[in-house]
């Protein structure tokens, strides 16, 4: 976590990062301690000395700092406690300072009094989990200390940075692989989706497909395809492009999103003619299914992937809404679905969104891999999906963070894997081929307990067995996978039947 | 309704929702700036200490769709009429039925002695939050003050009902607040819906909100050749968007209502929700799920929908001139969060029309 412009140092008190209840708020619902600048909803406090940098002081504080970031009875202060790795040193050993840190650098959030704490965590916001840092009430942070703000302001005037990061297009992007990842289930294979939402190379599974093109980093944020991309990607990309620069307060207008991508792909010299009028028909019936004078009920054969995920984002402004699509009988395939809600992210951004979409462990990947973005330091995990009996894991760094249900076996592949020497499975198994009509998949055997004679008339052989013969019936393990392997589509209609006979007798 | 994210409330918003636990407040601005709402998770931040909380509004507010955001807000039993909360606190406390000078005119003065007599036991006193605040009589204020452990109104007195209620003087004067805070803008429509709705109450004496930030889709006029159309075009616009909460509201005609009934029935997908709302009947209709509901234009006060449709201009039969007829449609129009849809059906553009405006509406031929 260290900042590496500025190397960490001795302190002589924690290192507390003090601002007020409402950023506090914000750092929570992100996972993300940053900046004002990285704030959309800022209240002043001591990041107003250095727009690019968050003031850490050493504990404890001076009135004067509090009275800085404080106003009560609404806005009283609140510490966190970050750990040294975390901070940059100055020239004074009391204040340091952090570009952005994640959840996992704060130790402690410190609150004056009880009361301050309960009226923190009091507050419910769709997109804030209190439960993600501890709470501590540590009166004896808030007073005591001597550091002026003028001491602080002289330490952090060496500190330089470059360019602002790009905190919007970050969370928008972070937002983006948030909304593809929750499509893995989607996929039954996590591999497809998550190695390239997570930027860890490989996975191009779908040939001809999104699969091949479909990338979640900055190169969405204004449309420029490289010479050789195929519409359907120049298609996405504009998309893409026109999303992030939606605002998400506004009612989510589809007909404008569809304008707007026209009036790029129309620029686009590399865009032919074929394609432009291809694409015509496809904006004039999302359009119209938009303006609902038209009627949608699932995606045509004919669409290509981006068309169709266009047409599903036009529809779904809402990360849920568009998520629900998994759930319905809408036609395309996995990555049109992935492409739809991967625009939506892009509206929305991570750190907006309802925790309910955001599982924890998952979310401070992503607030990790958004922080290495936003300081400019590669980001570096061990990226790994593991298949786990009934289910497949995303692991980073050897942490599950999401699980997909693997998908159920076929039918053949289950009644492969019966075991035919248990006699119970071995009547089920044989009453299924004798429907089948696999009749050299049943191996019959008659024992007879007695002797036989044999005697011969005309040229002709007569054998008499003496005793009750017993018959026993069973299954021809090599035939049966033949048959499987060959003949399997049979075993539908077989079962169907089964099922209507077994509702004719009840 | 969901709790909002921290990033969609404004900052006058914040400062709302952050007010001390503690204390009495008053909470002032015109209608539409979402007082109700700020009540609700004001109501939710106190219900959540375990301690007795009381969200009182006023009889009329108490709509089917308030209990129902209640509910989903995991508040149920917070919020209370005003009448049926006084009098289970009257039994409860004193073991009587609420004194009254006449039926539904609560008796303060024996009430306020009774409170005085009778103080409730420390811990039993509730956070009382009260909705429509200038709708209460300021003798109210005088009693809850008094056994209230903490008070918070909310108020417009540009909206009360008779001059026996309260101006925002005397309930400041009655609940000495410790802070008073005021909500000024628009957050219910988007700016092209809000523009479109203040059209109709411009000269309004209640005062208007200021215009909202976020935008959308320009509310659409449309002329459907009969009704017919008018309920297909509804009907594919909730099969294409059936995430969305939909109201139609037609003039107050019982036979128009049982036209768009039966049509929407016939032409609504199956996994579209057709409910039929009355505010009289006993009908139990769920707002706050995804689907169409069909309702009079006499039941819409109070509700709010993603996309509102307002179909069957051509058959409100009230005088241009009325002013009535302007809050209504100023009412109505104000019910979408999202999406507004005008039409008409039949020859000709019907008179009311004129009394769109047409500029900011986009007109469909």
């Amino acid at each position: 976590m260290t900042d590496p412009l500025f190397p960490s140092g001795h302190t002589p008190g924690p290192w507390l990062v003090l601002t007020n209840r409402s950023n506090v708020v914000d750092y929570i619902a992100s996972g993300l301690v940053r900046p004002k600048e990285g704030l959309e909803k800022y209240y002043a406090d001591l990041s107003d000395l250095v727009p690019l940098r968050v003031p850490v002081v050493a504990g404890p504080l001076s009135v004067e700092l509090i009275e800085r970031v404080a106003d009560r009875p609404i806005h009283f202060p609140v510490a966190l406690e970050i750990a040294a790795d975390a901070v940059s040193s100055t020239t004074d050993d009391r204040v340091g300072s952090l570009k952005v840190a994640t959840l996992d650098a704060i130790a402690k959030v410190h609150l004056e009094t009880e009361d301050d704490l309960d009226e923190l965590v009091a507050r419910t916001f769709d997109n804030v989990d209190w439960s993600r840092v501890e709470y501590a009430v540590s009166p004896e942070l808030f007073s005591g200390g001597d550091l002026t703000l003028e001491a602080v302001r002289e330490a952090l005037s060496g500190t330089q940075d470059g360019p602002a990061p790009k905190f919007e297009l970050e969370d928008r992007l972070a937002g983006a692989r948030l909304m593809a990842l929750s499509t893995a289930e989607a996929h039954h294979d996590l591999d497809a989706v998550a190695l390239v939402a997570l930027d860890a190379g490989q996975a191009r599974t779908a040939a001809g497909g999104p699969g091949e093109w479909f990338v979640i980093d900055d190169s969405l944020a204004s449309y420029s395809p490289s010479e050789g991309a195929s519409f359907d990607e120049r298609l996405f990309r504009a998309a893409a492009a026109r999303c992030i620069s939606t605002s998400r307060s506004d009612v989510w207008d589809g007909a404008r999103l569809v304008g707007e991508i026209d009036e790029l792909l129309k620029a686009d010299h590399e865009v032919d003619g074929d394609d432009l009028a291809r694409w015509a028909k496809a904006a004039e019936r999302i359009r119209e299914i938009v303006d609902a004078v038209r009627t949608f009920e699932r995606l045509t054969t004919t669409e290509y992937s981006s068309e169709a995920a266009v047409l599903l984002a036009a529809l779904r402004g809402r990360p849920a809404d568009v998520l629900a699509l998994m759930l319905e009988d809408i036609g395309g395939d996995a990555w049109t679905v992935t492409a739809a809600a991967t625009l939506i992210g892009l509206v929305h951004g991570r750190h907006a969104m309802s925790v309910e979409l955001r599982p924890e462990a998952l979310d401070s990947v992503l607030a990790r891999m958004e922080r290495s973005r936003l300081i400019g330091s590669p980001w570096t995990p061990t990226v790994e999906v593991a298949a786990d009996g009934a289910k497949s894991s995303l692991k980073v760094d050897g942490a599950a963070i999401l699980e997909v249900p693997l998908p159920p076996k076929p039918l053949h592949d289950l009644l492969a894997s019966i075991d035919v020497d248990i006699s119970a499975n071995r009547e089920a198994v044989l009453e299924v081929v004798r429907i089948a009509g696999w009749q050299e998949v049943i191996r019959t055997t008659v024992i007879v307990p007695g002797t036989f004679s044999h005697t011969v008339e005309r040229k002709t052989s007569r054998i008499e067995f003496h005793g009750d013969p017993v018959i026993e019936q069973g299954v021809d393990r090599t035939a049966l996978e033949h048959r499987l392997e060959t003949d399997a589509d049979a075993l539908r209609p077989v079962l169907e039947r089964l099922v209507a006979e077994q509702h004719e007798a009840r | 309704m969901r709790f909002p994210t921290y990033q969609d409330l404004s900052k006058e918003q914040d400062d709302v929702n952050n007010l001390p636990l503690k204390g009495n407040y008053l909470v002032t601005g015109p209608p539409g700036t979402g007082k109700t709402v700020m009540a609700l998770y004001r109501g939710k931040a106190l219900a959540g200490r375990r301690e007795s909380v009381q969200l009182l509004m006023h009889g009329r507010l108490l709509s089917q769709y308030t209990s129902q955001v209640v509910g989903h807000l995991g508040i149920d039993g917070v919020v209370n009429t005003f009448f049926s909360w006084l009098g289970k606190w009257c039994r409860s406390n004193w073991g009587v039925n609420t004194p009254q000078v006449e039926p539904y005119r609560p008796d303060w003065t024996r009430i306020i002695e009774l409170a005085i007599e009778k103080p409730p036991a420390r811990g039993a006193q509730p956070h009382l939050l009260v909705d429509e605040g200038q709708d209460m009589a300021p003798e109210f204020f005088m009693f809850a003050k008094s056994v209230a452990k903490g008070l918070t109104v909310f108020a417009d007195e540009n909206q009360r009902i008779t001059d026996d209620n309260s101006t925002l003087a005397e309930i400041r004067t009655k609940i000495r607040p410790d802070a008073e805070l005021k909500l000024t803008r628009n957050y219910r429509n988007t700016r092209e819906i809000a523009l479109v709705a203040r059209h109709f109450v411009a000269d309004s004496p209640t005062g208007v909100p200021e215009l909202p930030e976020r935008t959308g889709p320009k509310p659409e006029l449309a002329a459907h050749p009969r009704t017919h159309e008018s309920a297909q075009r509804i009907a594919t616009y909730a099969g294409n968007f059936k995430r969305q909460q939909i109201g139609v509201i037609v003039p107050n005609d019982k036979k128009l209502l049982s036209i768009y009934r039966n049509r929407l029935a016939a032409a609504l997908p199956d996994s579209v929700r057709l409910q039929h709302y009355s505010n009289k009947g006993k009908t139990e209709v769920e707002f706050d799920t995804p689907g169409v509901t069909l309702l009079h234009w006499a039941s819409a006060k109070g509700l709010e929908f993603d996309a509102v449709f307002l179909p069957e201009l051509q058959a409100v039969r009230q005088e241009l001139g009325s002013p009535l007829l302007h809050m209504q449609l100023h009412v109505l129009c104000s019910r979408a969060r999202e999406r507004l849809f005008l039409s008409y059906t039949g020859e000709g553009r019907p008179a009311i029309a004129s009394l769109l405006p047409l500029d900011l509406i986009k007109v469909v031929p």
